[in-house]
């Protein structure tokens, strides 16, 4: 079974780069436009690992979607990489609080990107989601 | 192109030029002359924007398409590609960000002056006054000039207080709201005056979660902070101030209110928001008494450690969101209601996107390496 990933970004261009990367791997791949979206289909999906956007419209943002996340019994397994635009320092130290367990700031490499969700899909402690 | 529309074009500030599918220039305004030297039958001369047009005419990019010339085309920061409805030709519209950036470092130079050179004789000067005088103890003859003088003073602190907004922090900003933090630290700062007043705060929702808000900390703090302290200065000694944070819909709504008013009774027939620079002018022409700008701090538009309700209406609505001034309830609630939109602003960075893409590019040799690695590994596990 391959594992499952989410990509959870507002900006199309953006998202569209993250999945073509991602491609390169062998994932099953899901994406939402949203934090309200992403929350949906982290609950449907169980993904692996979620690549979360901090911030985004709507009624939640990458922060509220990561510590629902991180408090739902069922679903708190899934690694979250947070996205944050550079020089928000604050973003950072947020989404690590708001339980978080890696992030990448935009512009991120892909390359950086990959090793990431590899690592985290290689783990011992990982448990499917 | 014809004479109007040329009149029309070289209106504009910013440079526009027509080219064909190949680069070659067939129009060209004014400003865009004063941007590049721009010759009608010569190719644009800038490389990036040709191999941008190439790009948009094979279909590997997508119109408007933004190029960045930060350190290209004199006094150029960006130029836009759009396709006109004349085929195989196309508009390049040439940015003049270089004007607006100029515009900026001004006024933050002005404000840079103002807080530094300015500040420090404006506070000894405010503080001078009220250490100087007993408001009993004015000669009658001096009773106008030290009117004059104590309201000049309160306008040169806002103005440095505006100064140092502007020197610290940006108007406009994307940080996240931490709202119920935000209340608390606006309380803190008014707390002299909730003792003194003996004013009761009653706080509502705080502790709830509510949707995210994005803006500018500093100037959405001082915003909120002018609409509690006219709240607690107009509310009637021993009284409360009642402060709620809800969410409605696609708002996140800070309610402040008080059984009083939020203005003096002597300025209730002035407009709300009359900008704090503007309040004596204001005065002056209606006749009002001119106690109503000298009066004792709870009475006195003029006093406090605000910027005016006028400045806080265009904080707010510079960050998309609205101030209202409800009419007094028939229980005599006033109630000042800052909305803010929920949500962060949608962002179409294109320049973050056309780096992002970049740094995609770099690293798709070392991804293909990668998947070509991986599939090799797996086919020989199979074969083995």
């Amino acid at each position: 079974m391959r594992n499952r990933i989410l990509i959870v970004e507002d900006q199309p261009d953006i998202r569209k780069l993250i999945w073509m990367t991602l491609e390169f791997g062998d994932y099953e791949l899901h994406e939402a436009e949203n934090g309200d979206d992403g929350w949906r289909k982290a609950q449907a999906f169980r993904p692996h690992v979620m690549l979360l956007d901090v911030m985004m419209p709507g009624s939640m943002d990458g922060l509220q979607v990561c510590a629902k996340i991180k408090s739902d019994p069922a679903l708190r397994d899934i690694r979250i990489i947070m996205l944050t635009a550079r020089g928000q320092k604050t973003d950072i130290e947020a989404g690590m609080a708001a339980g978080a367990d890696a992030y990448l700031i935009k512009p991120f490499s892909p390359l950086e990107l990959m090793d990431r969700v590899e690592q985290f899909l290689s783990a011992p402690d990982r448990r499917a989601a | 192109m014809n004479p109007q529309m040329r009149a029309f074009f070289n209106t504009l500030k910013d440079g526009v030029a027509v080219v064909d599918g190949q680069g070659l220039v067939q129009f060209a305004n004014a400003a865009g002359g004063r941007f590049a030297s721009l010759a009608v039958g010569e190719p644009f001369p800038e490389s990036r924007v040709l191999n941008g047009l190439a790009d948009l005419v094979a279909g590997r990019a997508r119109a408007p398409l933004l190029i960045n010339l930060a350190d290209g085309v004199a006094g150029t920061r960006s130029a836009v590609l759009s396709p006109l409805p004349i085929p195989g030709h196309y508009a390049l519209t040439l940015n003049a960000g270089g004007e607006g950036e100029a515009f900026e470092t001004a006024i933050r130079n002005l404000f840079d002056f103002i807080d530094s050179e300015v500040g420090a004789p404006i506070d000894r000067f405010a503080r001078g006054l009220e250490e100087s005088f007993e408001e009993d103890s004015v000669p009658d003859s001096l009773a106008a000039l030290f009117e004059d003088a104590k309201a000049a003073a309160v306008l040169l602190k806002r103005t440095k207080m505006l100064a140092e907004l502007f020197r610290t922090t940006t108007l406009i900003d994307r940080e996240r709201l931490p709202l119920a933090e935000m209340v608390r630290d606006v309380l803190d700062a008014e707390g002299k005056l909730i003792g003194d007043r003996d004013i009761q705060v009653h706080l509502d929702g705080l502790d709830e979660e509510l949707p995210p808000v994005y803006g500018s900390r500093a100037w959405l703090t001082r915003a909120l902070r002018e609409i509690v302290d006219n709240a607690l200065r107009q509310a009637p000694p021993k009284s409360f101030v009642g402060l709620a944070l809800q969410c409605t819909g696609a708002h996140v709504i800070v309610k402040v209110s008080n059984h009083g008013h939020f203005r003096p009774a002597a300025l209730a027939s002035l407009p709300v928001f009359v900008p704090f620079h503007r309040i004596a002018q204001y005065v002056k022409e209606r006749k009002m008494p001119r106690k109503a700008l000298t009066g004792r701090p709870a009475e006195t538009p003029a006093g406090g450690p605000g910027l005016g309700l006028a400045l806080c209406q265009r904080i707010v609505a510079l960050h998309g969101g609205r101030l209202q001034l409800p009419e007094e309830d028939t229980d005599g609630l006033v109630e000042v209601r800052l909305e803010l939109a929920t949500g962060a602003p949608a962002v179409d960075d294109e320049a973050l996107n056309i780096e992002q893409a970049k740094r995609y590019a770099q690293d798709m040799a070392a991804l293909m390496h990668r998947m070509r690695a991986a599939r090799g590994a797996a086919q020989r596990a199979t074969g083995a």
